[in-house]
């Protein structure tokens, strides 16, 4: 199994998977510091084919771009862990050194399954959120260095989904902890999670939760395809009103309340 | 890598030369990661000059795999969009710039055309014959660009079997297990066929720059 997943790595490098290929090799990439290796030098060699298409592209393609970027805000950086509570209270990084690739935690993922259904008793419960979002993170950390973009807009630019809408709102706000972004749009009352997540456990599914200010988390919808979540789920139930959102593994078919601590927790602050 | 056509024309480099040369270009290249880190705080004129570095590079790349120049020009769009979202996100040791932004625009061009399975250029016959002619399809600029002629040198050691189902793999857009179907292998030896091209590539061409 493990040999027949080192030999994608070439069909991998120039994406000739399918998406469940490519899920399952990016789970092995997290472990597999020569076949991360191996794929950036494969992807290298293969950008290097591309110097036997040259062409121009029209001229409007650039004006067009110039005017779209304005409206884009660049993400952050991905920074090196740390103990503060949220991402988005840490200083800009300006020219963030992006953490060593190699030295990922990588066994934090492999440890992922087990530590979500761990207790941490040596911490009070917010820190336990923390350090097990920052646990998912390194997941996160995999897709965003793996597939470092978003597929959403790969669709053809007409009938803009909810889901699209509330990414291009003008009120849009992205909110990130690391382990996951949310990008709530307070005029539309929705919001939507990019979260890059391991397939859950056999018999699992990943349920999205909204906060409330009393700290009730309310169902916000299931994560049924995995693949898909980097593009953005869409929550259920009013966002504007909600605190923050989270992400938890529950049985298949999604429970009421949360049952597990989160693999993803981002505060709408 | 050197990028001959990729500095624009009207753009001239320092020094003036019309015809950019080869130390021109290189900078040009060597540019590219801090051209992308400027963009990560939102430098629009850092965009543009990163757009013209390598836009005939992508879009010619995007072209190639999609055919259709209006869905290869919203392709590229998106390509470019998402390069400036996560410009802040390249990290330097995983490898070029170039790279990383070509590696972004093949992904969604093979998207694109897998959302567009029912397309006619589906057939398998019109692949293998595109197969004897594999360049200057749309290849406008690449007799002029010296790095193309050393592409075209490396992929000359590679097998022709090694050859075809990279070419398949990489500019056709068809997965691995596609590619065996089409050829006639077992899904195996696409994969490993696949593998040792690239392998050779690398190993001919010496790592980027």
């Amino acid at each position: 199994m493990n040999d027949d997943i080192h030999s994608l790595v070439g069909a991998y490098a120039v994406d000739a998977v399918d998406d469940a290929e490519r899920a399952r090799f990016e789970e092995h990439l997290a472990t597999c510091a020569g076949c991360r290796t191996e794929v950036e030098s494969l992807r290298g060699a293969a950008a290097r084919l591309a110097a036997t298409t040259d062409t121009a592209p029209p001229a409007s393609l650039k004006a067009s771009l110039l005017r779209d970027i304005r409206s884009v805000r660049p993400l952050p950086p991905v920074v090196e862990e740390q103990d503060e509570l949220s991402a988005d209270d840490a200083p800009r990084q300006d020219p963030a050194p992006a953490a060593d690739p190699t030295a990922a935690p990588t066994a934090e993922v492999a440890d992922l399954a087990t530590r979500r259904q761990q207790k941490a008793p040596r911490r009070h419960p917010v820190a336990r959120w923390v350090a097990t979002a920052a646990a998912a993170a390194a997941v996160v950390v995999g897709g965003v260095v793996w597939q470092p973009w978003d597929n959403g807009a790969s669709r053809p630019p007409v009938a803009a989904s909810a889901q699209q809408q509330v990414l291009r709102a003008s009120d849009a706000r992205t909110y990130t902890d690391r382990s996951a972004t949310v990008v709530r749009s307070a005029s539309l009352k929705k919001a939507v999670v990019k979260v890059a997540l391991p397939p859950p456990p056999a018999g699992k599914v990943y349920e999205v939760w909204l906060q409330h200010p009393d700290g009730h988390m309310v169902r916000a919808g299931l994560i049924p395809d995995v693949s898909r979540a980097r593009d953005g789920v869409l929550l259920q139930g009013d966002a504007a009103t909600a605190t923050g959102a989270g992400i938890t593994v529950e049985p298949a078919g999604g429970s009421d309340s949360p049952t597990t601590v989160p693999v993803a927790l981002v505060t709408f602050s | 890598m050197v990028l001959m056509t990729l500095v624009p024309p009207g753009d001239t480099p320092p020094g003036g030369a019309s015809v950019p040369t080869d130390t021109a270009t290189r900078s040009t290249v060597e540019e590219l990661p801090h051209l992308l880190k400027a963009c990560g705080r939102g430098d629009e004129e850092a965009f543009s000059r990163l757009y013209d570095a390598v836009s005939s590079r992508l879009f010619g790349l995007v072209l190639r795999v999609v055919r259709d120049r209006a869905q290869a020009e919203e392709v590229t769009q998106d390509a470019f969009l998402d390069i400036w979202r996560h410009a802040a996100r390249y990290d330097p040791d995983r490898g070029s710039a170039l790279s990383w932004m070509l590696t972004i625009g093949h992904r969604k061009a093979v998207d694109r055309v897998r959302s567009a399975e029912a397309q006619s250029r589906r057939d398998t016959a019109y692949e293998a014959r595109e197969q004897d002619t594999p360049y200057d399809m749309t290849a406008e600029d690449a007799h002029r660009n010296l790095d193309a002629q050393r592409v075209r040198k490396g992929l000359d050691t590679l097998t022709g079997t090694q050859r075809g189902a990279l070419e398949l793999a990489y500019f056709g857009g068809y997965t691995h297990r596609e590619v065996a179907v089409m050829l006639d292998i077992p899904v195996g030896t696409a994969k490993t066929r696949i593998r040792d091209g690239l392998i050779r590539l690398r190993d001919t061409l010496g790592l980027e720059r």
